[in-house]
């Protein structure tokens, strides 16, 4: 009898403090970790932005953290995430999706997120290539596109005037940019004619799809984990890398580092032409002190159909799953994400930083009043994005291992670039590594 | 080594060694042991899906001409900055010890590079020589010399040795001015009545004395270059470009946080402990043996 | 050279005078010129702004902008109010952190040294290769099990889980060791005779004798606690427990913005400068601590 009473009394006891925890809990706000990679501009909007939502509703408190730059803050995020603690949401680059994607059971897709919590959600308010990107077949929106970019070319209009080109008549084709780099050169009207960015980003996976061609199988991989890389047959491909190549020999291309380093270079005046991120611009605007405008990535013109639209890069929003996640946090999380899709919101991101408003509506908000028209050169990356032509290959590629294969693609490039192989031995050499990590992530993946 | 006069108690000595071993223990040796076990594994990225696979990863990482490579890197680089950073040290030792107004300003102000850690040390040398806005870069290229860390190996691999040796230099100089100083000046002094020339008392007094602080400066100093680099090669190159500054330790990094290919990053770890385990027990056993503790 | 001249010589070097003396401090002013270059360029840089950087090359004479340079930083931290702590604040944990770490290590390990060179016990090499063993494996090539560890002990975040690991290696033990191995045994002897045992003689003896090698050992534990990299990067998710040295990592080489040299520099420098001051204050008690220790 004794126990029995102990039993149901412990058992009574339990009830009451797990039902008064709740209550208890009501009266502090939910904390949501929200970790991104933005520094600079876009990064203090975004902090902003989460100090608006807390300010706009006192339930839940998002705390919007800096944990350094992607590489840095997905090992942080996985660190966190096999000790069972990881960000609430986190902002993963473009070149990351591939990973998580086929990191079942770790993510919980934003599609999902929002009808749990009851919200309204739908796919097709984003801008049709960010849904391809991060979408699976069924519709669903794996993780939420927030700063979209693509590639664009910024040209020096001041040097361009020097070496007696005409500043408003940017480069189409690539033809045209290497002549115009080198009447650069030739002039001396700068250091050197043209570098780029995102080596890999840009002349790989932007310029493929400007060109509507395959690099590699099953959709470039977006057909399953046992897509395999194609750039060794590539004629295309190695065109590219040998046209750098030749031009590094006379400065008209001068090599500036595998990530973001190469912007300095067209800041500083030393470079006449960039192609960069869209989400740039505001570092250009800041430091630059000349006259520069915008262009879309160039083309091959022997290449039938091109121009094609390029694909997004910048990175999306993904919400992790822990095993201690509570109700009210996913909710916490689908309204913070919700805040972050409106209009109001998203046509201020867009216009601020250089990234481009990632859903249908607040691109409409932005041409009705006018803004395009207003910043001409502003609508180069969104209209390269949605009005160039669609093609098989212009739907982006999910794979895995990719910031370990972009760097395999920069190192024999870059050894290429120093003369050291041919630039069809570099994408050979690439393929057979790159393609060793894809089966060695398929072993993982399945 | 052990002294000959010692303390009978057996207990004392473990409760001494208590807090040391614990704290070794919880986070030394159990997460290292955690990263062996995780080197016989393969795994995804988040831990959601194991494989055990034995030895596989040692023999992927064996088979990689990548790895082979750095492994030759490595040791070329620590070779470099070792001897970069000993032997002007040593002569900067020296010129200190002879002088005698000033000697304290001059060590003060050579101390200082000790003090800078080593991923800062490489932010104060990139942006030294970073082509586009390095003022020494710009130097260079208007005395007509091709420098061009971001596409040339050698530039770069220079870049990272000079920062390395660099900071390390200021450390090494004091513990040799402090070795230098504690010779007895009467030792000399009776070598030079007995005819010994400035370079022979060095060679036969002065260097034999130092090597205690050689000696321990060699294990340091190779521990330095084999791990603590690692800043400078992150702020600096990050293992570029074509892997021409990729060191071991840099490659663990690489693969392991940025790349998230954990199995072999773990594989990669205990090879690397075990080059560094043997080279020390190696110079423990042989070198200290001509070592002139008094 | 003949005897009488050789012993002038060596003389005449004792009381600095001669070629030699000269030469020296040629030699030693170059050694101090390039030392001081690189910061001499990064104070230059902090006093001009981000675009005369840019606009490279930067002159090689300070500019006028140090004073608001400095206070940006100090005051609202790099890139603005949301993105880092400001510096003070960065300061302030590395402080912290820095005076934890060197604590925590002198004592540890003066005790575990002390074991293992004046005692003799079963498992006192065992122990000995151990400890030492930590030196080989710095905490970049374990880093993700210790993660999982502090987790496991719930201290993310917390200034704890920042300075633990950190002290689980052996470097003052291997310095207190050799320190050690050099006492004369005469006066252990001379301990055991008046009856002292261990912990007296320790505190009577020992310590005072180690107290430069304490006062050494504090200056170089005081800069690796405080130059720390990775480990505080990966174990911190709130920013303001961000140390000045992770902070500066943090601006360079940025996503789509270009880093604000001006400012990075300027940060720099106040992120040498403590430990700078700590080494060229403490200076003769590092320098005669190593000095006593090869006797």
């Amino acid at each position: 009898m004794t126990l029995k009473k102990t039993l149901v009394s412990a058992a009574l006891a339990i009830g009451a403090l797990t039902g008064a925890v709740p209550a208890l809990a009501q009266n502090r706000p939910v904390e949501i970790q929200m970790w991104m990679g933005l520094t600079g501009q876009g990064g203090e909007l975004l902090s902003r932005f989460g100090e608006d939502f807390n300010k706009s509703q006192s339930e839940y408190r998002v705390v919007v953290s800096f944990k350094g730059q992607y590489p840095e803050q997905r090992a942080a995020a996985v660190a966190a995430f096999r000790a069972g603690n990881p960000p609430h949401i986190m902002q993963m680059f473009d070149a990351g999706s591939g990973d998580m994607m086929h990191a079942k059971g770790a993510v919980v897709p934003v599609s999902e997120v929002f009808k749990r919590a009851g919200l309204q959600f739908n796919a097709a308010d984003f801008i049709p290539p960010a849904r391809g990107y991060y979408g699976l077949p069924s519709g669903e929106l794996l993780s939420m596109p927030f700063n979209v970019s693509t590639t664009v070319l910024f040209y020096n209009k001041d040097a361009f005037k020097k070496a007696g080109l005409d500043p408003e008549k940017p480069p189409q084709t690539w033809p045209q940019l290497i002549e115009a780099a080198k009447k650069i050169r030739s002039t001396n009207a700068a250091a050197c004619g043209y570098t780029t960015t995102w080596l890999s980003w840009v002349m790989l996976e932007q310029f493929s799809s400007r060109h509507n061609v395959a690099f590699g199988t099953e959709g470039n991989g977006r057909g399953g984990v046992s897509a395999s890389l194609q750039l060794a047959n590539n004629p295309l491909l190695i065109k590219q890398v040998q046209t750098l190549v030749d031009m590094q020999k006379d400065k008209s291309f001068d090599y500036g580092g595998r990530s973001n380093d190469a912007a300095a270079k067209f800041i500083s005046g030393e470079c006449a032409m960039l192609t960069q991120s869209s989400g740039g611009l505001g570092a250009i605007t800041q430091g630059a002190k000349f006259a520069f405008g915008t262009s879309g990535l160039p083309y091959w013109p022997e290449v039938k159909g091109a121009p094609f639209a390029t694909t997004i890069g910048g990175a999306s929003l993904w919400v992790f799953s822990a095993p201690n996640r509570t109700q009210a946090e996913f909710r916490g999380v689908a309204q913070f994400l919700n805040f972050l899709k409106s209009d109001r919101v998203m046509t201020e991101w867009a216009k601020t930083t250089g990234f481009l408003p990632a859903t249908n509506s607040a691109f409409k908000a932005m041409q009705d009043e006018g803004f395009f028209t207003k910043n001409p050169g502003r609508d180069v990356p969104i209209l390269s994005l949605i009005s160039a032509a669609k093609g098989d290959n212009t739907n982006g590629y999910r794979f895995g291992r990719w910031t370990e294969i972009r760097d395999v693609y920069h190192e024999e490039v870059e050894k290429a670039l120093q003369g050291n192989q041919s630039a069809a031995d570099a994408l050979r050499n690439a393929e057979r590594r790159g393609n060793a990590l894809l089966r060695a992530f398929e072993r993982t993946a399945s | 080594m052990q002294r000959r006069v010692i303390f009978p108690q057996q207990g004392l000595p473990l409760l001494l060694l208590l807090p040391q071993l614990a704290v070794t223990l919880i986070f030394f040796f159990w997460p290292g042991a955690q990263a062996v076990y995780m080197s016989l594994l393969q795994q995804d990225a988040f831990g959601i899906s194991v494989q055990f696979v034995g030895l596989d990863n040692f023999r992927a990482v064996f088979a990689d001409e990548g790895y082979v490579e750095a492994f030759w890197r490595t040791m070329l680089f620590s070779a470099a900055v070792t001897v970069l950073a000993m032997v002007p040290a040593l002569v900067l030792a020296v010129m200190a010890d002879r002088v005698v107004k000033g000697a304290t300003a001059y060590t003060t102000a050579m101390l200082v590079p000790y003090a800078i850690a080593p991923a800062v040390a490489g932010v104060l040398w990139f942006f030294m020589f970073s082509p586009s806005i390095g003022v020494l870069a710009w130097g260079m290229k208007s005395l007509g010399i091709p420098w061009n860390p971001v596409l040339d190996g050698s530039d770069a691999m220079w870049l990272v040795i000079l920062a390395s040796a660099w900071k390390q230099v200021a450390y090494n100089f004091l513990f040799f001015l402090a070795g230098l100083q504690s010779i007895p000046k009467s030792l000399l002094e009776a070598a030079a009545i007995d005819g010994a020339k400035p370079m022979r008392r060095f060679w036969t007094i002065i260097f034999p004395l130092l090597s205690p602080t050689t000696f321990f400066l060699l294990v340091v100093g190779l521990v330095y270059a084999f791990f603590d680099t690692f800043g400078v090669i992150s702020a600096i190159t990050q293992g570029g470009p074509a892997t021409a500054t990729e060191t071991l330790v840099y490659k663990v990094y690489k693969d392991g946080v940025q790349n998230l290919d954990l199995g072999s990053s773990a594989a990669q770890s205990v090879i690397l402990m075990a080059i560094v385990v043997g080279l020390t027990v190696l110079q423990f056993r042989f070198v200290e043996r001509r070592v002139h503790y008094n | 050279m003949n005897t009488a001249a050789s012993v002038r010589e060596s003389r005449g070097q004792a009381q600095g005078h001669g070629a030699g003396e000269w030469l020296a401090h040629l030699v030693l002013w170059l050694g101090i010129a390039v030392t001081a270059f690189p910061l001499y360029i990064a104070f230059v840089a902090s006093t001009l702004t981000a675009q005369d950087i840019a606009q490279a090359p930067m002159s090689i004479l300070p500019g006028g902008h140090g004073i608001e340079n400095y206070r940006q930083i100090l005051t609202q931290g790099l890139q603005g109010t949301y993105l880092s702590p400001p510096v003070w604040q960065m300061m302030w944990n590395s402080l912290q952190m820095a005076l934890i770490i060197t604590i925590g290590k002198i004592v540890v390990s003066i005790l575990s040294a002390y074991a293992i060179v004046f005692f003799q016990f079963p498992g006192r090499m065992l122990a000995f290769w151990l400890i030492f063993l930590t030196l080989m494996l710095p905490v970049e090539v374990r880093i993700l099990p210790t993660y999982a560890v502090i987790s496991d002990l719930g201290m993310i975040n917390s200034m704890t889980g920042l300075t633990l690991p950190l002290i689980a290696s052996a470097t003052g033990t291997l310095l207190f060791r050799q320190f050690f191995l050099t006492i004369p045994d005469e006066l252990v002897e001379a301990a055991r005779i008046d009856g002292a045992g261990p912990l007296r003689f320790f505190k009577d003896v020992v310590l005072p004798l180690s107290a430069t090698n304490i006062a050494a050992l504090s200056v170089i534990l005081f800069i690796f606690g405080w130059n720390q990299y990775l480990w505080p990067l990966l174990i911190t998710t709130d920013n303001r427990l961000d140390t000045i040295v992770v902070g500066i990592t943090k601006m360079i080489g940025t996503d789509a913005s270009v880093t604000n040299w001006a400012h990075v520099m300027g940060t720099t420098l106040l992120a040498v400068l403590p430990p700078a001051l700590v080494v060229v204050l403490m200076r003769r008690w590092f320098v005669k601590g190593l000095v006593d220790s090869e006797k």
